[in-house]
């Protein structure tokens, strides 16, 4: 077994043990601590509350780390999620006498169901509405908790009054007693089991992180419109990210019921929600071991001595009213890491070792792509007499203004349309409308011959419609190999099961299309760069691999020339007619019109909504109508150029 | 039962004070202060430490307490929530600066002022007003009547005069807004300003009523913000008519079925409400543009 200190020593012949060096070095560090505060006796007693506290509150901070830190979503209900775990482990343990595999159960399901509930409730909201909904959550949690009767109020839970102890009887599970780290004489066993589960838990957020369920939160994050044009479901995406999540908090919760056999409502205050993000924060908000370190330092920092003499120190040398006690030093140090170390401890660290090591990070052998496979469109034929792609005098007004009006066009497998006209002219309303994010006001979008009007944008993805957007949107928490890879139709198909128990094993499916979606647009050297490192082309570039990588029949390019320097925008046409080659149907936004003299099969002009000319791209461009319209011309003009 | 609604009405309309200056920042800047409530226990106790001084007349001192908590929420904008919104629409760390900030300011005021209630000294009245058809108790009256009438006030400066015309323009776009000329920052401290100053008044005075406490924050903050929230959290008439109806709901819970779930049956209408409208009762959805 080794360490991951062991395995930067000697790097080379152990590649066959690399993936276990890491669970292995985490148990190693947990089983050390464990023995640590166990072999001493009552002496090491507090201590070993302080490792069964770090290590309950961790199970929900790595839940908490998901998603904020992954997916971008900012809870306050951590902590309330936290508490009803707690309390529906002790509740079913005292009163009703459960299984301790049972009351585990609900520990964890109470809260998966609470957390899908909210997640439904505020699926469709943007910005600070769900920590709004989770800060309401934690209210009314901490209310609940205090004030309900059958849980003792502020005598605690359990209580002398009601249960002749404040203490719960230790739990049995496969016949071991489940004794708390109280008593000297005891081996604290439900300290070894919640060490370990921290432990699991850890291990399964890495792999969870890992894998192309992961990926997904990281497009989330950045943006769901993208996601969803990756063919993710967004909705389903976000309450199976928030059941699981909760039910970790909620994991998290009985354990620290287990470790402290007795419960305080004033423990699970919207406080402990803050604290928990605080946690994720400064340990290093989507990264791996952030909230290792974040709820080890912020858990011992309260517990300890540490904040107390800071307190006094500040009432003895600075003032006895002005001072700031562990709440406000809890704060202090959230500021404090939002302004001086907004990666956290872990993702500081890793920004610095990453920049001392350059070479040996970036430099990617074999950049030569395979052969590339075939294109799917070659493989699903179009249904006999249907185009690929139709679009059935499709109109669309926002307000009063008619966006789209009454335009119809068709692209076949190998075709390049090319969809020109001046700013303004709706061009980016008819991408929108055909790769689902507006539905027409009339009009019909017909598919392999079926009518797709009414689907929505990660339906239209999964069947083999991609595309690109006017502003690239990538993530940049994501290498460009990852970002291309989210392209992959694993982004959306792999299910959180599977991910949970495959993780980083089930990535090789997609591997030989993403190395050659990188190869095809000249990106294969650059792939452990991150997004911000790449130049405006090069983003773009970037862009059009993950479209590639989807495996597309119909590839809708918004301007994908714009920004591009010459020798760039000649290898993207060169790029576009090898594409059109293999079978892609291809519609093409641009204002280039050198690209699309060069490309394009067709071109159709629009002007104001409203389809002018139609034809190839010579005739098209020839047009006066369509120039005058280019030139600026106003209406009438037109018209009597049309005339004459 | 009129009573208990005109009761709910008039704490209603201390909400829709605060929650308007919720809308108002965020329909320009895109943030919200989650240290509002402690903005207001600092107007209202800057309010009892003139509270002596007799040669200011009471309204004065209102005035004092929201220039006091107006400058400090322009500081606030510009150093904590602005630098904080840097990196497009996915920052939210404004959220967690200023939620932090919300601890540290409520710890300071614990620790140095106590955490008893303190009277606020001027600005007590008692009795009921009689209006008519119901009876509410007169404090609440006058802290209802100032808030509402703020609270119009600044909705018609936003709605019709030139500087909302600028405020309407920053939240519409910006960007395109800062390409004619118009400083979105400066807006945004405006907006922070107008919204914590008003909010202030209110709170004082409601402090008159039940005292000066570092931890009245939390309690309006909720409150308010899910006013907000049923208003749209961008409609300035939208957070009035969310005010005045949450405080309706939480006080007739109260009546009916006690204060435990008078506390939370407002806050359970909020969630509702958004299940069916998930952006509020009055605001309408805006499609994100690609």
């Amino acid at each position: 077994m080794k360490s991951p200190l062991a395995r930067r020593v000697h790097d080379g012949p152990s590649i066959a043990l690399r993936p276990l060096a890491f669970p292995a070095g985490v148990a190693l560090v947990a089983a050390v601590m464990l023995f640590a505060v166990i072999s001493g006796g009552a002496e090491q007693l507090s201590n070993a509350q302080l490792v069964g506290q770090i290590a309950a509150m961790l199970i929900a901070t790595l839940g908490l780390n998901l998603l904020v830190g992954n997916a971008g979503m900012h809870s306050f209900g951590q902590g309330a999620f936290f508490g009803i775990g707690a309390y529906a482990f002790m509740y079913t343990q005292q009163e009703w006498n459960w299984p301790a595999l049972m009351s585990f159960a609900a520990a964890v399901a109470v809260p998966a169901v609470l957390g899908g509930w909210v997640a439904i409730a505020t699926t469709r909201m943007r910005g600070p509405q769900l920590a709004m909904v989770t800060l309401i959550l934690a209210v009314v949690v901490q209310r609940f908790l205090s004030e309900a009767t059958a849980l003792g109020q502020f005598g605690g839970y359990p209580n002398v009054a009601k249960h002749d102890s404040t203490l719960l009887e230790p739990p049995s599970l496969f016949g071991i007693k489940l004794e708390a780290p109280l008593f000297g004489d005891v081996v604290p066993t439900a300290l070894i089991l919640t060490v370990a589960l921290a432990v699991v838990a850890l291990l399964v957020c890495r792999r969870l992180m890992g894998s192309a369920w992961g990926r997904s939160l990281s497009t989330i994050k950045e943006s769901e419109l993208l996601a969803a044009h990756l063919g993710v479901n967004v909705y389903l995406r976000k309450i199976a990210l928030l059941s699981y999540t909760s039910a970790m908090a909620g994991l998290g919760g009985a354990c620290y019921a287990l470790i402290f056999a007795h419960l305080q409502p004033e423990t699970f205050t919207l406080m402990l929600g803050v604290n928990m993000i605080v946690m994720v924060i400064l340990g290093g908000a989507g990264t791996v071991l952030g909230p290792v370190v974040g709820t080890a330092v912020v858990v011992y920092l309260q517990t300890s001595s540490t904040i107390g003499a800071i307190v006094d120190a500040q009432t003895r040398y600075i003032s006895d009213t002005w001072f700031l006690s562990a709440q406000g030093l809890i704060a202090l140090i959230m500021l404090l890491t939002l302004f001086l170390l907004p990666a956290g401890i872990v993702g500081s660290l890793t920004a610095l070792s990453r920049r001392r090591l350059p070479q040996r990070r970036r430099q990617v052998p074999n950049a030569e792509p395979p052969v590339a496979p075939a294109s799917a469109a070659g493989e699903r034929e179009a249904s006999s007499g249907d185009h690929l792609l139709s679009m059935m005098d499709a109109s669309l007004s926002f307000g009063g203004v008619r966006a789209v009006n009454g335009v119809s066009l068709r692209v076949d497998p190998g075709e390049i349309l090319a969809l020109i006209g001046p700013n303004g002219a709706g061009k980016s309303t008819l991408v929108n409308l055909i790769s689902g994010v507006y539905r027409g006001d009339t009009g019909r979008i017909e598919y392999r011959g079926e009518d797709i009007s009414s689907t929505r944008p990660h339906e239209r993805a999964r069947a083999g419609i991609g595309r690109t957007f006017q502003t690239p949107i990538v993530s940049p928490d994501l290498t460009v190999y990852d970002n291309v890879r989210s392209g992959a139709p694993e982004i959306w198909s792999e299910k959180l099961g599977a991910a949970l128990l495959a993780g980083r094993r089930g990535v090789s499916a997609s591997k030989a299309r993403v190395d050659w979606a990188l190869g095809a647009v000249g990106l294969a050297g650059l792939v452990e760069l991150t997004p911000d490192e790449l130049s405006y082309g090069q983003r773009r570039a970037l862009e059009l691999a993950r479209a590639l990588a989807s495996e597309p029949s119909v590839l809708v390019l918004d301007e994908p020339a714009a920004g591009l320097n010459e020798s760039e925008t000649a290898e993207l046409s060169e790029l576009l007619r090898r594409l059109a080659a293999d079978g892609l149907a291809i519609i093409l936004v641009e204002h280039h019109m050198d690209l699309v003299r060069e490309v394009a099969d067709r071109a159709l002009c629009l002007i104001e909504g409203t389809p002018l000319v139609e034809g190839t791209p010579a005739t098209v461009l020839a047009d006066p109508r369509v120039t005058a319209a280019y030139l600026g011309s106003d209406e009438s003009e037109i018209k009597e150029k049309s005339r004459a | 039962m009129i009573d208990q609604i005109c009761v709910g009405a008039s704490i209603g309309c201390l909400y829709a004070l605060v929650a308007q200056g919720f809308a108002l920042t965020f329909k320009t800047t895109r943030t919200l202060n989650f240290a509002v409530g402690e903005f207001m226990a600092i107007g209202a106790f800057t309010c009892v430490a003139i509270s002596t001084v007799a040669w200011i007349p009471a309204p004065l001192k209102l005035g004092v307490a929201a220039v006091v908590v107006a400058l400090l929420a322009c500081v606030v904008f510009r150093f904590l929530i602005s630098p904080f919104t840097a990196a497009g629409a996915h920052d939210a760390r404004w959220l967690l600066v200023t939620v932090a900030l919300s601890l540290l300011l409520v710890d300071v005021l614990r620790n140095s002022q106590g955490t008893t209630h303190r009277a606020l000294g001027f600005a007590k009245i008692g009795g009921a007003a009689d209006l008519g058809f119901a009876k509410v108790p007169g404090q609440l009256a006058l802290m209802a009547g100032v808030s509402i009438a703020l609270a119009v006030v600044i909705a018609i400066v936003v709605t019709r005069t030139p500087l909302g015309i600028t405020m309407q323009a920053v939240a519409e776009d910006a960007e395109t807004a800062e390409l004619v000329g118009i400083d979105a920052r400066r807006v945004g401290m405006v907006s922070y300003a107008l919204g914590s100053a008003a909010t202030a008044v209110g709170a004082t005075l409601w402090s008159a009523h039940v005292g000066v406490f570092p931890d009245m924050g939390p309690v309006l903050l909720v409150s308010a913000f899910a006013a907000a929230v049923i208003g749209g959290l961008t409609s300035v008439w939208g957070a009035i008519a969310g005010g005045i109806l949450f405080g309706i709901i939480s006080q007739l819970a109260t009546v009916w079925f006690g204060s435990t779930v008078g506390g939370v049956a407002g806050l359970l209408a909020v969630v509702l409400i958004l299940v069916v409208r998930p952006d509020g009762l009055f605001a309408q959805r805006i499609e994100v543009k690609v």
